[in-house]
């Protein structure tokens, strides 16, 4: 069986022409069939992408993807709360991917799920209890190594596992926003600075070496991840998909290059495509390999 | 290398107390191996630290020397101070009061730990279990380093300069990240 | 017990027995090894230590809360059952986990023994809280640091399980359990290995301007020389985005909150916590006496005020913060 690409949800504020643009795109992308919409980085955007990726979901169902909604990686508000109440309990927005398990006293309990990859689930027993509640496939935490997807997939063999694959890595969750932060102002006045950055405003260390990004409260790696993985081996470790998460550079190439990976194999190529794609940082691989998640991929 | 007059008195010195190593070394050994007596546990908290050498280096004395701790006790040598690294699980050297008050376990660890003047070359992590492991069993490097059998007035002096030390550079530490 | 339960830390017999002698309610401790979330080499119990420390305890009626409070490895989840079951053979008063999976061995070994939610699960809704409650019965849960006093005493109308809040010492400004920038950098995290900022991964270089604080090679700060250096923690750094360089996520500060332990019990709030198992015992004495004078002043109806500079010496640079409990913080 050949591995399946995904698109994940979208985490940066981008413009919603520009929004509704990508996913006319993604419409037409055939080696793309299944595509995560919704807001998951913060709850005071997503008033402001709502109508947009509503739209693009009835486009995407139109073309024939399957549409998938994430929800908040954390429900801190109010109205965070009533947002995920009113998702759980919407059916035509059909599959969920939960993102916090505040989630789970939400959803009905006949309702499928996916296991998103800002939950912490590291191993087999964590994902059964999943499972048991009606989680279909697992998008695994970034952190896991390719052995630890396996020990899960020997565990859970029926559970479908995806990958973060292909962008820079979700490392972490604050209360504070740091672009506010950074333009002197609070969380709650924060004027949606982070609109500046379509793919994250880049950190820098006092040496002037580039390793981290920020996106609203949300902080991610500097570097874009690739697999370190060759197909087979992904495989054999039970991934059945590999998520690529969207960026401002040209999403075709990217994921006609992990196409192309899938079939041949060749990561020499795979590299070498994606370096041409006007990436946001420099390839690493670290993660899947049990190593810190910042290492530079390297041609085999 | 240019004359010194400096160099030459140091170097003297250094010959003289390594010529006197044998008794010096047999009082420190007798008080590892008390410390080791008073709580037999503590050194095993060194974990995958045991058996190797750390060098203590107070670089106002003449010589250096060198701890090596296990759980059935350890030993302490006087050494010449190494001109390059030698291999030692961690180097931790500075004024004698200095390391004595990063040891000495009645201060918060986080605000001792960095306190100026010192320097810390090798593995952070045995630097660290290091000092867990005496403060957990109550022990101070001086327990070590400072044969009480020597000069049992000595203690609460001791005790005294380094409290002193500590007020006087007294500006906090820093807690280390998790919860 | 005063009206609110103190919780202080231990990261070795010697800190628990001080803890409890400064006027602990209950101390919390983990086992020696990655099973807990202060897996720093040289800290900790082994199995004889916890059950010596829980007689202790006991006799002087205190409780110990053992925190076995890590996410157990794929493959590895042996290590994480036998730490619940030498917790639950130690006569632990509660164990405290994050993972589902440490949770659901908890709940297969014993119907009975207490569970409390780790500050690592970081759930700070009613609908996360009612999850753990439904699924495993948890009894109480420790509340992320990042939660205002006002959001607190939101949550404790709707939570069904007693609430415990951090009071005092170091500060995530990340939410708890949902930060991989540790093992980002050097392979180790709190969530996989009990461990951020691994010490092994640390290194400082004097230079002629300052000394520069390393991790895994990247140069986290720069002190000038004579001036105390923290222990390096990626988000306590000083970085830049487009401009000079500053604490790009957090001053380095630390969490003082005795001024709000009257709001904190006013909102229900059932026990305060002290963070610090690797400060040692002069630390923990010290805070456990201020945190224990104040709570018996508020129950006498009198204010902590006169408590509350008590520790200003202890925090990051003398520097103390009410953290997210003041919502200016945000």
């Amino acid at each position: 069986m050949t591995l399946e690409i995904t698109l994940g949800p979208l985490l940066f504020n981008w413009p919603a022409e520009d929004i509704a643009a990508f996913y006319e795109r993604m419409a037409c992308e055939p080696l793309v069939r299944r595509i995560y919409l919704g807001e998951v980085v913060c709850g005071k955007r997503e008033p402001l992408a709502a109508a947009t990726l509503l739209a693009a979901a009835a486009l995407l169902r139109d073309a024939g993807k399957e549409v998938v909604w994430s929800t908040l990686g954390l429900i801190s508000t109010p109205r965070d709360r009533r947002l995920l109440q009113g998702i759980a309990q919407q059916d035509e927005l059909q599959l969920l991917e939960l993102n916090d398990l505040a989630a789970m006293s939400l959803l009905p309990p006949d309702r499928t799920f996916v296991a998103g990859p800002l939950l912490n689930i590291y191993n087999g027993s964590a994902a059964q209890i999943l499972i048991d509640r009606g989680c279909e496939r697992l998008c695994g935490n970034i952190e896991l190594s390719l052995a630890a997807i396996g020990e899960i997939h020997r565990a859970c063999p029926d559970l479908e596992i995806e990958i973060f694959g292909f962008g820079r890595l979700p490392l972490a969750l604050s209360a504070r926003c740091h672009h506010a932060r950074q333009a002197g102002l609070s969380k709650d006045t924060c004027r949606f600075v982070c609109d500046r950055d379509p793919d994250g405003q880049t950190v820098q260390t006092l040496e002037g070496a580039a390793f981290l990004s920020i996106n609203g409260i949300q902080t991610l790696s500097h570097g874009v991840h690739t697999v370190a993985a060759s197909p087979e081996d992904l495989r054999t470790a039970g991934v059945r998909a590999v998520r690529l998460s969207p960026h401002a550079c040209d999403m075709s190439a990217v994921i006609a290059a992990y196409g192309r990976y899938f079939e041949t194999g060749d990561r020499g190529r795979l590299l070498a495509q994606l370096r041409a794609c006007d990436l946001p940082g420099p390839l690493v691989d670290g993660y899947l390999e049990g190593a810190p998640g910042m290492r530079l991929a390297a041609d085999l | 290398m240019p004359f010194s007059a400096e160099r030459l008195f140091a170097r003297v010195l250094t010959d003289l107390t390594l010529a006197l190593r044998p008794p010096v070394e047999m009082l420190l050994n007798l008080a590892v191996r008390r410390a080791w007596q008073r709580s037999a546990n503590a050194f095993g908290r060194l974990g995958r630290f045991q058996g190797h050498p750390y060098l203590i280096d107070p670089e106002d004395l003449p010589v250096a020397f060198e701890l090596t701790l296990n759980a059935h006790g350890g030993a302490v040598k006087v050494v010449r101070r190494p001109l390059q690294p030698l291999g030692y699980v961690a180097e931790i050297s500075g004024e004698l009061m200095d390391l004595l008050a990063l040891f000495d376990g009645s201060a918060d660890a986080d605000a001792t730990f960095f306190a100026g003047g010192l320097t810390v070359r090798g593995d952070t992590g045995a630097v660290l279990a290091l000092h867990n492991a005496l403060e957990a069993a109550d022990l101070r490097l001086a327990d070590l380093l400072v044969p009480a059998a020597l000069a049992p007035g000595l203690d609460p002096v001791l005790q005294r300069i380094v409290d002193w030390r500590r007020a006087a550079r007294r500006t906090g530490g820093k807690p280390h990240g998790v919860h | 017990m005063g009206s609110i339960e103190l919780v202080c830390p231990a990261g070795s017999p010697a800190m628990l027995e001080a803890a409890i002698e400064a006027g602990a309610d209950s101390v919390y401790c983990g086992l020696r090894d990655e099973t807990n979330a202060r897996n720093f080499p040289g800290l900790n119990f082994d199995a004889a230590e916890l059950r010596r420390a829980v007689n202790f305890a006991h006799q002087k009626g205190a409780k110990v809360l053992v925190a076995i409070n890590t996410f157990a490895r794929a493959g590895g989840e042996e290590r994480w059952r036998t730490s619940v079951m030498t917790a639950v053979a130690a006569g632990a008063d509660a164990i405290i986990a994050a993972d589902l999976a440490v949770l659901a061995h908890v709940r297969e070994l014993s119907s009975t023994v207490r569970l409390h939610l780790s500050v690592q699960a970081a759930a700070n809704t009613p609908e996360a809280i009612r999850f753990y409650v439904e699924t495993f019965g948890v009894r109480r849960v420790v509340v992320p640091r990042v939660m205002s006093a006002s959001e607190i005493a939101d949550l404790i109308k709707e939570s069904p399980a007693e609430i415990e809040a951090f009071v005092f010492g170091g500060l995530c400004v990340m939410t708890e359990g949902r930060c991989a920038l540790s093992s980002y950098v050097s392979g180790q995290s709190p969530n996989l290995s009990g461990v951020c900022s691994p010490p092994e991964a640390v290194s400082f270089e004097r230079t002629a301007e300052g000394m520069v604080s390393r991790l895994s090679g990247l140069a986290l700060d720069k002190t000038p020389p004579g001036a105390t250096a923290g222990y390096p923690t990626l988000c306590k750094g000083r970085f830049a985005t487009d401009g000079d360089a500053t604490y790009l996520f957090e001053e380095p500060t630390s969490l003082n909150a005795m001024g709000l332990l009257a709001s904190l019990r006013q909102a229900g709030v059932k026990a305060v916590k002290i963070e610090g198992r690797q400060r040692g015992k002069a630390y923990v004495a010290r805070v456990t006496r201020a945190f224990r004078k104040a709570i018996d002043a508020l129950d006498r109806g009198e204010s902590t005020a006169p408590f509350e500079h008590m520790l200003t010496d202890l925090a990051e640079g003398g520097r103390e913060t009410e953290g997210a409990y003041n919502k200016r913080w945000r």
